[in-house]
């Protein structure tokens, strides 16, 4: 099987073509399955929840094992104040972007396995990276839920930005990556404001932006950027085709957001309909309201 | 509790990254200002093709392992391997059965993986260790010890890559992944052994009438917006973001002595420039 060119080939579509041809590359959109349709991403913030300790943790913890029974939830945990600090070192030092986020990601690993640790006795365990590419479905079978790093692991190999040196992969578009590759039924992300403003609303007075309002078409001034560019970004690429693939089966009647949020507490939210996403973004406020922090000194943090 | 305005250990930018938004865009700005270090100035990141080298067998890797061993006493290098044709295989496969890029990164790495330990058997006797991401802590001291390191040339996205903007293949593989390693350790090169002389203004295997490009601008060559490229799209964008690498390199491996002419600093092959970055460290 020795081809003219000299190199032993493997026969498939892309056999001896260019990945990098525009015409090859279109030609390879079909559908895509969702691989845990029942699952639901739900992000705690670092800043926004962890760093204010228990007043803000645990009761969004018990919110959490009260919708076990119902609700397959994953969930994942941003760094807060401690990445902060480990940035401003880092950045004094010189140290490259792709350095700041393997010794931030250890930050959001601290918070993770601080969350699992609370929710141990209802079988939620801590998963690195590499054990929820292998080992999730299990975790989620024998409990219904598991706590992960949200940010996502790419470590040295973390992008470079355009403008700054910040790693733009953070814990938001960790849990967005994430609820994508296993088409999760909604992706939530837990801050301490009512979702997206147009301004920061600790700061200056911000308009909530409208619940439902499309991604791409509510993009804020930068300041108000309450979930990080880049797991909106990622958003906007989200593939279409998911919805309309034969075997893709997304529990219908009963199950839809609206009732986990009656279940709970009343939020108020912004919701980011991507365009062409069948996986909603929710962005809820679950701070207690007069969040007189004791754990976390600044008055204008997020995660 | 002490505010971080009290607080004398923190720099200026530090008090502003503990109480601002990371998504500010005057506090990203600010990041600017500070230094660029280079945490291993003397390697050359190298990448081996997977189909353009490692597919084609004994004839064509043989050579390269012997230029490689030639030039462990003079250039220390970061060897990344491409995956190939078992990678075309096998995403042709999961993109019928309609698994997500996320899933088609994980398998894609194991081909990479898999080139990188045939590598690392032929290249064995000279002491040469094959470092898994996880262990990178640690690679600064086989390259001391040894001269070269070998890796897999995927970035560790696994099902974390995000989608394209096009199609279904995970646009971030071997490419880039050694790119990004060469830019953060602020490596001396990053070259690329490919099967052909470089960059062409088509295909040069279907169009005979396809043109050598000795040296272009990222800028120039992102601008032509050609329908083929000799490297994957996303290294060109990230060249563009980039602090420390400022020029790539691909040269022909089929060809004994293009890698240690290009290792040498010669411009062999094509070189991609960062047209931005030149005219600042002119300046």
């Amino acid at each position: 099987m020795i081809a003219p060119a000299g190199a032993q080939h493997v026969a498939s579509s892309l056999m001896r073509e260019s990945l990098m041809d525009k015409a090859l590359i279109a030609g390879t959109e079909s559908p895509v399955r969702a691989i845990l349709p029942n699952l639901n991403v739900i992000q705690i913030g670092g800043l926004s929840i962890m760093d204010r300790g228990h007043a803000a943790v645990l009761p969004l913890l018990e919110e959490i094992v009260a919708n076990q029974e119902t609700y397959t939830q994953v969930i994942g945990v941003g760094p807060g104040v401690r990445a902060r600090h480990i940035l401003s070192v880092g950045l004094d030092l010189g140290l490259p972007t792709g350095a700041l986020a393997t010794l931030a990601a250890k930050s959001s690993a601290q918070n993770a396995y601080m969350v699992s640790c609370l929710l141990a006795s209802h079988g939620f365990v801590y998963l690195e990276a590499p054990f929820v590419v292998q080992l999730l479905p299990a975790m989620l079978a024998a409990a219904r839920g598991a706590v992960f790093n949200g940010i996502p692991p790419y470590d040295l190999w973390e992008h470079p930005p355009a403008l700054g040196k910040i790693p733009p992969h953070g814990s938001d578009a960790g849990s967005y990556l994430l609820g994508e590759v296993f088409g999760a039924r909604t992706i939530i992300l837990i801050k301490d404001v009512d979702g997206l403003y147009d301004a920061d609303p600790k700061t200056s007075s911000g308009r909530r932006v409208h619940p439902g309002d499309q991604c791409s078409g509510a993009h804020p001034p930068a300041t108000a950027d309450v979930a990080d560019r880049t797991g909106r970004a990622e958003a906007d690429h989200t593939r279409a085709p998911r919805q309309e693939h034969p075997h893709h089966q997304r529990p219908q009647g009963g199950q839809s957001h609206t009732r986990t949020r009656r279940r709970s507490r009343r939020h108020t939210h912004t919701r980011l309909a991507c365009r062409e996403t069948s996986t909603p973004i929710d962005i809820i406020s679950c701070a207690p309201p007069e969040a007189g922090s004791r754990l976390r000194p600044g008055p204008s943090a997020r995660a | 509790m002490v505010k971080p305005t009290d607080n004398t250990l923190l720099t200026e930018l530090g008090k502003r990254l503990v109480s601002g938004s990371l998504s500010d865009a005057a506090i990203q700005s600010a990041t600017e200002a500070t230094p660029n270090f280079a945490i291993l100035p003397w390697v050359n990141v190298v990448k081996i093709g997977g189909q353009s080298i490692m597919d084609r067998g004994r004839s064509a890797v043989r050579p390269v392992v012997d230029e490689i061993v030639a030039n462990l006493p003079r250039h220390k290098m970061i060897l990344g391997t491409g995956a190939g044709t078992r990678a075309r295989h096998v995403y042709s496969l999961a993109i019928d059965l309609g698994l997500p890029v996320g899933v088609l990164t994980v398998l894609g790495t194991a081909v990479a993986w898999q080139n990188a330990q045939m590598l690392q058997y032929l290249l064995a006797q000279h002491g040469i260790a094959f470092i898994e991401p996880e262990g990178f802590a640690s690679l600064p001291h086989y390259l001391m010890e040894r001269g070269a390191v070998i890796c897999q040339g995927m970035p560790p996205y696994k099902l974390w890559e995000a989608n394209p903007e096009v199609g279904r293949i995970p646009p971030e593989r071997t490419d880039t992944g050694c790119f990004l390693i060469a830019e953060v350790f602020g490596a001396r090169r990053m070259i690329y052994l490919k099967d052909e002389d470089g960059l062409y203004t088509a295909d040069p295997k279907k169009d005979p009438h396809a043109e050598h490009i000795a040296r272009i601008s990222v800028q120039d060559l992102l601008a032509r917006d050609l329908n083929d490229l000799v490297v994957e799209r996303a290294v060109l964008e990230l060249m563009l973001t980039a602090r420390h690498i400022k020029e790539i390199q691909f040269v022909n491996g089929l060809k004994p002595g293009q890698l240690t002419a290009a290792l040498d600093g010669m411009p062999v092959g094509t070189i991609i420039y960062n047209a931005a970055l030149a005219r600042e460290t002119a300046a």
